[in-house]
């Protein structure tokens, strides 16, 4: 269990992390999610031990991690650029960790943890020699042969192509289940965060704003901010609501609210209508086969107000 | 191109004749230069070179890496840090020499200040010996050493240092396992950079080194000036640079390409 008791940390010139309290359970995948400079990287970093807090303290399964360096942790970092030792062959680089405790024969871990990850076969390559996703799972399997209580990673995905993230995001989360190890895992992209979380933390200008689940963060946000960030939103006459719950008719029908129809998108899934509402654009989303709107044309925006977004000022 | 050339064919032209009465050389055309090459003692100076190159650069490197690695890392002042070691420089290094001999002769500062506190009772030997001209040669090329490390060192991305102390590298282990097998191609640049003025100094070794320490630098200087046997000099000055050129070429092909 990793604990953070009302952390900060100043730099000179900005406070990056403020008062940040956390408490990450056993076999959890926990995202730290915001825009760059939010002071998420800076979290992780004050656990792996590369920063250390100006205030507040972080604790191990009850022992106080403040002050003691990152070989003094059990914990492992998974970082952007991976940080793959270049001069070293695959098998070396996830043997270090081993070495360096002193296991003599770190053969037999070695192989096992390049079979988790997928890259028997591949031992004797170099880092350069490999593609970015391959160096990825080195990375993992580096940190996850040392079998930390909890695996730091920072933006892992970052560096892949958009397609190759969608694919290792499902193998990371499966790769979490299978360890039972705890993953703090950073991003500023909220849909990785959403996807693969146990708990989500949101982190706006070194405070965090809100801790839940994913489907609480995204229906419930404790804030404007974090409403904003997780998804998009509507302002339509006072109400904050989420296209995907805001419905578009052609016919007034109830409490609706007269629109004009700016332009549509198709999207594949769904058809995106941008619409203003005299004031404020806003979007809709229609199943394909409904019948298309044209630019320019006058349309109702409606919505169960039981999906209006309760935010506090 | 003849630039280099011109002063080359003059230098092998002369090794190759007699020498003349009162300097420069005259016919005939003999071996006698290159005969006297493999004189004992000849070779014993020559061994002598080539082992204060050898520890002058070991200890450049000993000093220069952890200044280096300093200086890469530190997070304000990295250009202020890299100018003062290029700053002696900006004087001659005859004067620096001097002021060196300032420093460590019995009457210099060093040993007036130690008498004077009663530290010691007659002036401490601090000059003209090997110890000396070690010292000199070090400090002499001690930037040539820094310069191409700190290139090397700052080129390593710092999160591979951390990478390896999250895995649980102590300080010494980082430093030997993951930095200086990458920072390799400056090693060895710095390496020849001060191994190969220091094979050939005369400066240091002549004046700190009172003429007691003679390395090849001066028995090359020695036959142009008083000895005056030119072939003889010219011989010596082709053998050290065949031998330099050796040793390049032994370095290169083990390492890799982008060494220099």
């Amino acid at each position: 269990m990793l604990e953070l008791q009302d952390v900060s940390k100043a730099f000179p010139g900005h406070v990056a992390v403020q008062n940040v309290s956390l408490t990450l359970q056993q076999g959890e995948f926990f995202s730290l999610v915001g825009p760059s400079g939010c002071g998420k990287t800076t979290t992780l970093r004050m656990v792996a031990g590369f920063e250390h807090p100006t205030s507040g303290r972080i604790l191990l399964n009850g022992q106080l991690l403040n002050g003691r360096k990152p070989q003094e942790r059990n914990v492992s970092t998974v970082f952007q650029n991976y940080a793959l030792f270049p001069h070293l062959t695959v098998s070396e680089n996830v043997a270090f960790g081993l070495r360096r405790r002193g296991v003599r024969e770190p053969g037999p871990q070695v192989a096992e943890a390049l079979r988790a990850v997928r890259l028997t076969g591949k031992e004797q390559r170099m880092p350069a020699e490999l593609s970015g996703g391959e160096k990825q799972r080195v990375a993992l399997a580096r940190s996850l042969v040392l079998k930390p209580d909890v695996l730091l990673l920072d933006e892992p995905l970052a560096a892949l192509d958009p397609q190759l993230r969608r694919q290792v995001r499902a193998e990371l989360k499966l790769l979490q289940r299978e360890a039972g190890i705890t993953f703090l895992f950073v991003t500023h992209d909220q849909e990785e965060a959403l996807s693969l979380s146990d708990r989500i933390g949101v982190m706006n200008a070194g405070k965090l704003e809100q801790v839940a689940r994913p489907e609480e963060a995204y229906r419930h946000p404790a804030s404007r901010f974090v409403a904003g960030f997780l998804g998009e939103l509507n302002w339509i006459s006072g109400a904050a609501i989420r296209p995907e719950a805001t419905r578009i008719s052609p016919k007034e029908c109830g409490q609706s609210v007269p629109c004009r129809v700016v332009h549509t998108t198709f999207l594949g899934s769904a058809i995106r209508v941008e619409v203003d509402c005299g004031g404020g654009l806003a979007s809709a989303e229609l199943a394909p086969r409904q019948p298309a709107f044209a630019a320019g044309a006058t349309a109702y925006l409606y919505w169960d107000p039981a999906d209006e977004l309760c935010l506090p000022a | 191109m003849l630039l280099f050339a011109l002063p080359l064919g003059i230098v092998i032209v002369l090794s190759l004749l007699t020498r003349g009465d009162y300097g420069g050389a005259e016919q005939p055309w003999t071996g006698e230069a290159y005969r006297r090459l493999f004189d004992p003692l000849y070779a014993l100076i020559l061994w002598r070179s080539l082992w204060m190159a050898a520890v002058a650069t070991a200890l450049c490197l000993l000093l220069g890496f952890p200044l280096a690695l300093y200086i890469s890392r530190a997070r304000k002042h990295r250009g202020l840090l890299l100018q003062l070691v290029i700053l002696p420089f900006w004087t001659s290094f005859l004067i620096r020499t001097y002021a060196w001999l300032f420093l460590l002769r019995d009457t210099g500062l060093i040993n007036t200040a130690l008498l004077k506190v009663g530290a010691i009772h007659q002036p401490l030997p601090l000059l003209y010996n090997d110890g000396a001209v070690l010292l000199g040669l070090v400090y002499g090329y001690l930037p040539f050493m820094v310069l191409p490390l700190y290139a090397a060192l700052e080129r390593i991305d710092p999160s591979l240092a951390e990478a390896a102390a999250d895995l649980g590298a102590k300080p010494l282990t980082i430093t030997l396992r993951v930095i200086a097998p990458l920072a390799g191609s400056g090693i060895l640049a710095g390496c020849l950079l001060v191994f190969i003025p220091s094979l050939g100094a005369y400066l240091t070794p002549d004046l700190m080194g009172g003429g007691r320490t003679v390395m090849v630098g001066n028995l090359v200087q020695n036959q142009f000036t008083t000895a005056r046997d030119w072939p003889f000099g010219s011989a010596v000055a082709l053998a050290l640079m065949c031998i330099t050129a050796l040793l390049l070429l032994l370095f290169l092909r083990r390492a890799p390409a982008d060494a220099l």
